[in-house]
């Protein structure tokens, strides 16, 4: 215990003494074990169609693009659909995801996909996401063996791969979702993105891509 | 003389006092129209505010209570500026938290304390037998605005329509003592506000504080911009010769 | 402009003869309110979600002690490490061991408000450690050498063609010789020399947004996504974050993300909010081996207990600045400290003392405007008033200024001498005016006339005309 933890947290205690405030250790741990929800704006409480029109239409928004497969099957054909429609080249990164595994990647000849690690030249990252919050089209990704952050920021373009179930409303209903698949222990990152990468640090103008990616492709994979 | 007329003090302020006197004889007009009684007792002066926000809040108390005192046994009190009215209103009762006697006091003051034409609209229901003419643009001083909500008052009073400035809710730049204090902030922040009234196409600026008024005309003066500044009070009442704020040269 | 509050007055005049950053603050004066407008009306629930999170904060302030310690355990369970510093010079030497532990050369680092309160950068240049900040608009003033002039927009009060000769001055020596003008060409350039900077740094520095006691995470919000790479690549991310920071739920984040970013930018979410908890897990693809939280406290355990406490509630979201009229007049700079606008001016005299920096708290009209868009309901004006009072009662403010309201005061306080000096007054007025509507000069009245004319007084005071034709009855 070091001697500048004592002096802040003793130098606290006089403050909060002074102030009149009665310590309340129970309080705080009762309160960071419920963890409970305050507001939650009526937007963020959408169900069923709504909720998936909503999510389609902020992502959009956000000024990302969006597009809808019946399977996962699907799925590498509608990545080809979208760099031909962008005219887009170079190495496609998949995520280690288990996920993305099982699909189809042979049936198309469009781009080769390759895993492993990161690298500077890749141009698009392809990435699943925990869940897709309605609210405000974010969507939540997770590190892990299988899922390095550095592929939702280093190649220009990323494509965010979601499942239709994994749409939520609100990001109360993320943070649910998170504990569950985390077993209670937080990932090292949790990566909340809503939108490509922007700055508006020259001139008050807003220019795409930043730092991050200048492009966010979702894909969602309704059914199986 | 009926007593069922509400007794009215008429709290004139400093700057309408010695600057605008037309303005305060416009509000007794207004009142008395509506049906009030109106004094101005003797022993008020200025409400406190400078030294309020200049941080002497000893000389800000000694000057509350005077006040509190010289207005306190009147059935309202009605002040023909936002600033001051709010000074009443909302930052008596504060300074005089330490004392429970002379806070009640300042809370029962601030109770029946209205600016002017939140006392003519709100409480006195009162509409004037014409509507303002003229190209007319209204400054909403802050206190006012933002302290007592003084918006809506105003202009249905005026019952014209007001050529309305983009940028409303932001403030002149007057700030009391902060006028004279950071003169080139100041003026910079008028310049704004300025343009702002001559875009509207408007030839008049009516507002309910004499200071924001007066820094106001006193910059458009300098610039030699064509606008005429006038309090709410004089326009509600009618009065439309006497010269405007810092009006002709010569 | 003087890095200093005491030169506010001369810093802001100097500023108001600068075209161009005139250009850009009224660039920035424009965008900011109508983005702000825009996403409150689009969310209905806003105020009662502002009046939420002001309590999160009050109750967190509250009980600081016991979230910090709360958080620290779970940032050591998660395999990260906490430094606990009292002042600027414990933090950056703690930094400093930290970065030489791992024999750092260069450091990236994202947007951090706290670095350039304890003055990292500097001390960092001295101890042969290059720091590169990422975030654009800091990455902008750090090739100009100059300090943040917006907490949110550090390089607000600059324009694009000043952008562009900076970039010219200090690129070509880097491999790109040419000068470019386009907008999109300028962030193209910087993101390619700041993408092999995160590659190569040996640390990454970031701030927090907030500090979360649950789960020990630190939490930082961007647009560019340069704050994620600073930290996702470096072997060492160190957290420089203030001890107020301190949220107590992934829930309650919730409630404060929902009002910072649209208070802000006008952004519903801002495209990056990330929350790192400890170092990169064994089997993970990649993160920092190492993750550390240098917590600084800075006078701020001190403000806690007294009557500014109010001010720890803040989230730097920037709205106060955004729509302080006296901030986009004067600009950032002017202030001369790290904290500008009005959250500035309470922060700053309470960090490092009234004596120096009680120009600030009169940097005001006490218009109200930050106060009404505050989305921790902060009441600046209530706050930047006692620190004039503070600063009056201790004797620090101008001696002319103390001198004129003192006797305004005195007179004010006996209304038949008021009365009657106010009549001579008026009468010598008149003398001058001989019939005018104002002056363009008049003695000891410097301060108004400079700048405006002086509206002429109509003739007797109304005091006096009333006392002669008051009527019976009334």
């Amino acid at each position: 215990m070091s001697q500048q933890r004592m002096a802040i947290l003793s130098r606290l205690r006089t403050s909060l003494a002074a102030r009149g405030v009665a310590q309340d250790v129970h309080g705080v741990d009762a309160r960071l074990t419920a963890r409970t929800s305050n507001l939650i704006p009526a937007r963020g409480q959408l169900q069923g169609e709504a909720l998936r029109t909503q999510f389609q239409q902020f992502v959009i928004k956000t000024q990302a693009s969006i597009a809808t497969v019946s399977s996962s099957s699907n799925v590498p054909e509608a990545i080809g659909e979208y760099l031909m429609t962008s005219a887009l080249s170079g190495p496609v990164r998949l995520s280690g995801d288990g996920w993305l595994a099982t699909m189809p990647w042979d049936r198309i000849s469009s781009y080769t996909p390759c895993t492993g690690a990161i690298s500077e030249t890749d141009g698009v990252g392809v990435s699943v996401a925990l869940c897709g919050i309605a609210e405000t089209a974010t969507l939540m990704l997770t590190s892990g063996a299988t899922a390095p952050s550095g592929l939702n920021f280093l190649p220009p373009t990323h494509i965010i791969v979601l499942r239709g179930g994994d749409i939520v409303g609100a990001l109360e209903d993320g943070w649910a979702r998170l504990r569950l698949a985390s077993n209670g222990q937080m990932p090292r990152t949790v990566n909340l993105i809503t939108g490509p990468s922007r700055t508006a640090d020259i001139a008050q103008t807003m220019y795409m891509g930043a730092h991050g990616p200048k492009r966010l492709h979702v894909i969602v994979v309704e059914g199986g | 003389m009926s007593s069922a007329k509400p007794k009215v003090a008429l709290f004139v302020t400093c700057l309408v006092d010695l600057f605008r006197p037309s303005a305060a004889f416009a509000a007794v007009t207004l009142l008395e129209a509506a049906g009030c009684t109106v004094d101005a007792p003797q022993s008020q002066t200025c409400c406190g505010q400078p030294a309020y926000n200049s941080g002497d809040k000893a000389d800000a108390m000694a000057l509350a209570v005077q006040t509190i005192r010289a207005l306190m046994d009147y059935e309202y009190v009605v002040v023909p500026s936002g600033s001051c009215a709010a000074m009443i209103r909302h930052h008596y009762p504060d300074l005089m938290a330490g004392d429970a006697e002379l806070a009640a006091q300042a809370r029962a003051l601030a109770a029946k304390t209205y600016e002017l034409t939140q006392f003519l609209h709100d409480v006195m229901h009162y509409k004037p037998d014409a509507a303002a003419s003229g190209n007319i643009t209204y400054h909403d001083a802050c206190s006012g605005l933002r302290e007592l909500g003084v918006q809506a008052q105003p202009r249905a009073l005026l019952q014209s329509p007001i050529l309305e400035n983009d940028d409303g809710e932001t403030c002149c730049g007057f700030g009391g003592t902060f006028c004279v204090k950071y003169t080139d902030v100041s003026t910079a922040i008028a310049d704004k506000k300025l343009d702002k009234f001559s875009a509207t196409g408007a030839t008049i600026v009516t507002g309910g504080d004499l200071g924001c008024l007066m820094h106001l005309a006193g910059r458009a003066a300098r610039r030699g911009m064509d606008l005429q500044f006038r309090h709410v009070a004089e326009i509600l009442a009618g009065d439309i010769q006497t010269p405007a704020i810092a009006g002709p040269e010569k | 402009m003087q890095r200093r509050p005491a030169a506010f007055n001369a810093n802001a005049k100097e500023a108001l003869l600068d075209a161009d950053l005139q250009r850009a603050l009224g660039a920035a004066e424009a965008g900011f309110g109508v983005k702000r407008r825009k996403a409150i009306t689009g969310l209905p629930e806003f105020d009662a979600l502002c009046d939420q999170a002001t309590a999160i904060k009050d109750h967190v302030l509250d009980h600081l002690d016991i979230y910090l310690e709360r958080f620290e355990t779970q940032v050591f369970a998660s395999g990260g490490m906490v430094h606990w510093c009292e002042d600027a010079e414990q933090a950056r030497q703690i930094i400093l061991k930290l970065c030489q532990s791992v024999n750092a050369k260069m450091v990236t680092k994202g947007k951090s408000m706290v670095s350039e309160e304890i003055g990292l950068n500097p001390f960092l240049e001295a101890n042969t450690i290059h720091p590169v900040e990422t975030d654009l608009g800091e990455y902008i003033i750090q090739l100009a050498d100059e300090p943040p002039s917006h907490i949110i927009g550090p390089a607000l009060h600059k324009t694009k063609d000043q952008v562009s000769a900076l970039f010219h001055e200090h690129h070509p020596a880097i491999g790109y010789p040419d000068r470019l003008e386009e907008g999109e060409a300028l962030v193209g350039e910087a993101r390619a020399i700041l993408r092999q900077k995160y590659l190569q740094a040996d640390v990454g520095i970031t701030g927090a947004n907030f500090l979360i006691a649950e789960t020990g995470s630190t939490v930082i919000v961007t647009n560019e996504g340069n704050g994620d790479m600073t930290q996702i690549f470096p072997r060492m991310h160190i957290v420089i974050a203030s001890i107020e920071k301190i949220v107590p739920t992934l829930e309650d984040a919730a409630t404060l993300l929902r009002v910072l970013a649209r208070s802000a930018t006008g952004q519903e979410m801002s495209v990056y909010t990330t929350f790192s908890t400890g170092p990169k897990r064994r089997n993970d693809a990649d993160g920092p081996e190492q993750f550390h939280v240098v917590l600084l406290d800075n006078g701020r355990s001190e403000l806690l207990g007294g009557s500014q406490r109010d001010i720890l509630r803040c989230i730097r979201c920037g709205a106060c600045m955004n729509n302080c009229p006296v901030y986009m007049a004067a600009g950032g700079h002017a202030y001369g400290a790290t904290y500008m606008g009005p959250m500035g001016s309470v922060l700053t005299p309470n960090l490092t003392g009234l004596k120096q920096a009680q120009a600030l708290p009169f940097a005001s009209s006490f218009c109200g405007k930050c106060e009404s868009v505050c989305p921790m309901r902060i009441p600046l004006p209530r706050l930047m008033r006692e620190l004039r009072s503070d600063a009056h009662a201790a004797r620090i403010t101008p001696v002319r200024e103390r001198f004129w309201l003192a006797l305004w005061s005195w007179v004010a306080q006996r209304p038949e001498l008021y009365h009657a000096l106010t009549r001579i007054g008026l009468g010598v007025l008149r003398l001058l005016g001989r019939g005018r509507g104002r002056f363009r000069w008049l003695p000891l009245a410097g301060g108004w006339t400079a700048t405006r004319d002086f509206p002429a007084p109509q003739g007797k005071s109304f005091m006096a005309q009333w006392a002669k034709q008051k009527r019976p009855g009334a």
